[in-house]
């Protein structure tokens, strides 16, 4: 296998639909259809949608307690089997993601559960095991939150021992796990701006601030700079050219859940494939439009991927 | 059918420098009877199983006794334990077990772990390197397919 991906704090997904949500009183669902479980995490995720697109990863995560051997067990009997994992187990419990869904009033409420303590003899042990399987691999994607007990600066690390395994590094992250990362210089960079559009301290409004921090995080070393702008369009900046992504038109969409991990499988596969950076951009933007348009984290595989490249147009932005 | 097909694709691990008491909670937390030993690259160097942590701390002559009701307590077996559990694994584990391989058939896995009364095996690749693991459960629900 070819690509790793790093999850250091792994969510178990329930959702639930509820119609008429109210706080304070009993809800009975009796339809086991409206309540769905399943492992979250950026990085699973990832490793979710490059198995729907035929690539084989090793999933890299830290667990705790009951539900992370339900995690566990759910990531192999949901995948089929599919997906390498390594999990290092610590004493608390992985943490749970509460989504409600109510289609009548059409709200979505979410709770989002602390996750374990790790302490550093894990950690040292994790590190030790990401090394180990960095020696196997050509791609490591980074990203998602970090567990309390572990410093923010752990992605700064990673990133560099990847470096020095001579591995493409992809850091999906927000914050200031994100800030540390840019600073070492990863391949590529995918700022997770859906919380805060606040980027290495400075915020994000115009295209133009977009363009100049894709432009700061490329001098600090990164090749590739990719930036969701305005639901529908990518900004996409490399040390060559900058382009924005579009999408022809309109779709209906039922899913902006994990549709930025869809992005980066999508982008994987082009790589993986031979493909340049621009035309694996392609590939990761039509991913994450084919995510958008079924229920759950599917993307319809290689041809649901394919079929929605033709919605994708591309534009070059002076700058 | 082939192992590949079947086995566990968890390559979960613990290195020989791990402390006894290290591998002790891995298992636990892991609902596992034993773990395969890696080295830096991920690749097979051996297996620790709870048993190996038994045999070590439960003195030899014990193994010959029909019955153990006359011991007075458990006190030796703790203090074997306090005084290995800080040590590594390398000292306990099982060097040079045979691993299955990826292409290896679900008979000659079968086999293998039933003659060698093994309750698990790692699975390599070609390299050596740890692709999964085999437990005696997997054999028979693959064999229920």
């Amino acid at each position: 296998m070819d690509v790793l991906t790093v999850t250091l704090n792994p969510a178990l997904d329930r959702l639930i639909e509820i119609d008429n949500l109210e706080i304070g009183t009993i809800h009975r669902i009796f339809e086991s259809e409206k309540t769905h479980i399943s492992p979250g995490g950026k990085g699973i995720n990832v490793s979710l949608y490059l198995d729907q697109l035929g690539i084989e990863s090793t999933a890299l995560g830290i667990l705790g307690g009951l539900t992370g051997r339900m995690f566990q067990v759910r990531m192999k009997r949901d995948f089929d089997n599919r997906i390498f994992t390594s999990f290092l187990y610590v004493k608390d419990e992985t943490r749970e993601n509460l989504t409600l869904v109510d289609r009548k009033s059409k709200t979505i409420t979410a709770l989002n559960l602390p996750g374990p303590k790790v302490d550093q003899r894990s950690f040292e042990l994790f590190m030790k095991k990401y090394v180990a399987l960095l020696s196997r691999v050509k791609i490591c994607e980074i990203g998602g939150t970090i567990p309390s007990g572990i410093s923010l600066e752990v992605y700064n690390k990673m990133v560099n021992m990847a470096k020095k395994a001579n591995v493409m590094t992809i850091v999906n992250a927000h914050g200031e796990p994100l800030s540390h990362a840019i600073e070492a210089g990863p391949d590529i960079v995918k700022p997770d701006i859906r919380g805060s559009k606040v980027v290495l301290g400075k915020t994000l409004n115009t295209l133009d601030d977009y363009v100049s921090s894709a432009k700061e995080i490329i001098d600090k070393g990164a090749r590739m700079v990719i930036y969701s702008f305005e639901v529908k369009n990518d900004l996409v900046v490399t040390p060559e050219w900058t382009y924005l992504f579009k999408m022809k038109g309109e779709i209906k969409r039922i899913n902006l859940m994990g549709t930025g991990d869809a992005y980066i499988a999508g982008l994987i596969y082009g790589i993986s494939n031979g493909k340049d950076f621009f035309e694996s951009v392609r590939y990761g933007m039509a991913a994450a439009i084919a995510d958008e348009l079924t229920e759950e984290k599917n993307i319809g595989g290689i041809d649901g991927m394919n079929a929605a490249m033709k919605l994708i147009e591309m534009e070059r932005v002076l700058s | 059918m082939k192992v590949k097909d079947f086995m566990e694709r968890d390559v979960t691990a613990v290195f020989s420098d791990e402390t006894v008491e290290e591998f002790i909670h891995a298992c636990v937390h892991q609902f596992r009877s034993g773990l395969p030993v890696v080295d830096s690259e991920m690749r097979v160097v051996g297996v620790m199983t709870e048993s190996d942590v038994m045999h070590a701390i439960i003195p030899s002559y014990m193994e010959m006794l029909h019955s153990t009701s006359f011991i007075p307590d458990t006190n030796i077996t703790k203090k074997r334990l306090e005084e290995i559990k800080n040590k590594h694994i390398s000292q306990y584990m099982r060097e040079n077990v045979e691993a299955l391989k990826t292409t290896d058939t679900l008979l000659s896995a079968a086999t293998l772990i039933i003659k060698k009364s093994h309750r698990f095996l790692p699975v390599v690749d070609e390299d050596g390197h740890l692709a999964g693991i085999v437990t005696r459960a997997l054999i028979l629900e693959a064999l229920l397919i």
